[in-house]
């Protein structure tokens, strides 16, 4: 009993010195992206030398299966050993873990998806303390990564879906938007620039009603949609935000007849909408690729080890991220891709 | 004779609001007809009608349990894992043939997961909410560990002709596009006609009632409460089962958490039609009015122009109306009674 108390005294004390500490490096560690590559293990060594490990959240998801297919495509191209792993849940405990695991490997780069980034931000202080270059992924405002790398910036990607909408309506017409949820600030964040830019560029068409909410709930995406159309017989366009938005409206415009006749467009992946992509009553769904993704995220630390630099314009040689963004510790690319009929089969996730 | 006197009455509550339900159901139909007029036109009453049917399904249930005294809300979560599991031992064996059998490999593990709940609250006589709270995050628990939590849109052809299925099609108010009536309304209604012959033309069906308004007399009548409680779970294991491929196949997805969330709204409408929740009182055709309510509610806020963030307010109101006036309807006659 005794003993264990004193334990826990022990650990608790280390643990506020270690806060400390951690709070101490915050506030003095300069702006991103050291410009002293010589701390790094592998700094001068040869591409067949090197050694990147990429953790994600789950290798239960699709969306990862199809992470590491970038990530060894990375690893094919540069020579490098890159491989990905990742616990069967998405556990954060767990992710640390299978990091941790990785970091005893002689790492000479990890790049990380964090499920939390609070709990991941430990394993992350301790590879770069190990003199691992951390990479971290969907996780803007990390702390103890060099970079963090975005797929797009969500007004750009917003604007981006409305020029799609406004080519398929034909720049002109009544359109609705639906959301999965009004706190979802990705998703309010891109169709609210959508809206506003459509005011501006695009005068002749109109937003119709309120904004649709639809929990993520596929039938109520359904039954939304259905009653949009019956309010508003001209009805030519929809922009949904969350992954199950465009695959009820899509059915129900399909039920009703009109699949060509109103636009479907918006986000989601293909094992979600392939089928009534397929048929025509989803026009155009868009997604970021996990793989260029990850493929970014290796890229950036291989270039920190190459000691090259990092800037806004700067090309990664990975699709969607040719001249990408740096705003801090931040690199946004501009890396959503837009998927049809036509070229569905190359995203197969 | 005063217990056939009592009977009479009760019989004659539950009438009763079966009418104000219907009234209400009236009523309502005519103010939003009079802002949309589309309200009224055959597309959107096929609508509505898809929408009531996977809720009808789950709240004939509902209706069983609430009569025979207690209260479940583990049926989403057995509605999801039966035809989530279902879907994927299909998907594995590559099955692509008629949709009648994904109900067939659903049900006996609907059933299984009634059952469950049957023998903790027949054999522990743990009170029904604690027990169905526990096993509704078991089996969703278990069915996300076991099975994966990623939606399978790739379901059986006749699974997706089932949804593309029509009983009629015409062409909507508007003149732009056709409605249909999707065939699976004749299930819930098959459902209902069986649960209502259960309940009334059965010696069975009279024992749930009777579990349901006093145990301490139905046993000593010879209700073997276990049986019947053990008979009441399965069932309503097996009509969640029912519910979930129904709902999986209209929507061409079997999602793991497809129904997770909706328990309290479908117990609200079976409440709504005049069923007491503490058991004894309740009827089929109440209960599907209480739904249609509901779904009249929340499938036409969008053509009255209301956003539909207002939609569980909306909802709320509805509940606390139709369930506070058979109350203070209650209150007043017992004063009657008093006063007497």
């Amino acid at each position: 009993m005794k003993r264990s108390r004193l334990i826990t005294v022990v650990a608790a004390a280390a643990l506020s010195v270690s806060l400390a500490a951690c709070s101490s490096a915050v506030g003095t560690t300069p702006t991103a992206g050291a410009s002293s590559s010589s701390k790094w293990n592998g700094t001068g060594k040869s591409a067949s030398q090197l050694k990147f490990g990429t953790v994600v959240k789950s290798m239960g998801f699709n969306w990862f299966v199809r992470m590491e297919t970038g990530v060894k495509q990375f690893g094919k191209d540069t020579g490098i050993n890159a491989f990905e792993q990742g616990p069967s849940q998405p556990d954060p405990a767990q992710e640390n873990q299978v990091a941790q695991d990785m970091l005893s490997q002689n790492l000479d780069a990890l790049i990380i998806d964090p499920i939390e980034v609070s709990t991941a931000e430990s394993v992350m202080k301790q590879a770069t303390s190990q003199g691992v270059v951390v990479v971290a992924l969907e996780s803007p405002g990390v702390k103890n990564a060099l970079y963090d790398v975005e797929p797009f910036d969500n007004a750009a990607y917003g604007r981006h879906m409305m020029d799609q909408l406004a080519k398929k309506m034909g720049d002109q017409g009544q359109y609705t938007i639906f959301v999965g949820a009004l706190n979802s600030q990705s998703q309010i964040a891109w169709t609210n620039a959508a809206v506003a830019y459509q005011k501006q560029k695009y005068p002749k068409m109109s937003k119709v009603g309120d904004t649709n909410v639809t929990d993520s709930v596929q039938s109520k995406s359904y039954a939304e949609m259905k009653q949009m159309m019956q309010k508003y017989p001209n009805l030519k366009g929809m922009l949904g935000a969350d992954s199950y938005d465009v695959v009820g409206a899509g059915q129900a415009v399909q039920d009703a007849g009109l699949s060509g006749k109103i636009a479907v467009i918006g986000t989601s992946i293909v094992s979600y909408a392939g089928d009534l992509l397929k048929s025509g009553a989803i026009t155009q769904i868009s997604t970021w690729d996990p793989a260029a993704h990850g493929m970014a995220g290796n890229k950036v630390a291989q270039f920190v080890l190459e000691g090259k630099k990092i800037a806004t314009g700067t090309n990664l040689g990975v699709p969607g991220y040719n001249k990408v963004t740096v705003t801090g510790k931040t690199v946004q690319g501009t890396g959503w891709v837009d998927i049809t009929k036509a070229n569905m089969s190359k995203y197969n996730f | 004779m005063t217990e056939s006197f009592q009977r009479v009455g009760l019989r004659r509550a539950m009438r009763s609001q079966e009418i104000i339900i219907a009234l209400v159901i009236v009523v309502l139909s005519a103010v939003i007809t009079a802002i949309n007029p589309a309200f009224l036109s055959l597309s959107n009453v096929f609508d509505i009608v898809r929408l009531a049917t996977v809720s009808g399904i789950l709240a004939l249930g509902v209706l069983l349990v609430l009569i025979s005294g207690g209260v479940d809300v583990s049926f989403p979560a057995i509605a999801d894992t039966a035809v989530f599991i279902g879907a994927t031992i299909l998907v594995a064996a590559h099955f692509n043939g008629s949709g009648i059998v994904l109900y067939l490999v659903a049900l006996p593990f609907g059933i299984f997961m009634g059952l469950i709940n049957g023998f903790f609250i027949s054999r522990f006589r743990v009170p029904t909410l604690i027990v169905t709270l526990g096993t509704s995050s078991l089996y969703y628990g278990a069915e996300l560990y076991f099975f994966g939590g990623v939606s399978i849109f790739k379901l059986p052809s006749g699974t997706v002709d089932l949804s593309n299925a029509s009983l009629l099609t015409v062409r909507t108010a508007s003149g732009v596009g056709t409605a249909s009536l999707n065939p699976s309304v004749l299930i819930l209604l098959a459902l209902a006609v069986v649960i209502s012959l259960v309940l009334n033309k059965t010696t069975l069906g009279r024992s749930i009632y009777a579990l349901g308004d006093n145990r301490a007399v139905a046993e000593r009548s010879g209700v073997r409460v276990a049986r019947v409680q053990y008979f009441v779970y399965g069932l309503v294991g097996a009509l969640a089962a029912v519910a979930g491929v129904t709902n999986a196949s209209l929507y061409r997805n079997a999602n793991p958490i497809s129904l997770q969330g909706t328990e309290l709204a479908v117990i609200a409408a079976v409440v709504l039609g005049g069923t007491l929740i503490t058991g004894g009182k309740g009827t089929v055709t109440g209960t599907l009015l209480g739904v249609l309510l509901i779904c009249i509610v929340e499938n036409s806020l969008v053509l009255v122009g209301v956003p539909t963030t207002w939609q569980n307010v909306a909802v709320g109101v509805v509940l606390l109306i139709g369930t506070t006036v058979p109350a203070i309807r209650a209150l007043r006659r017992r004063r009657l009674v008093g006063g007497v």
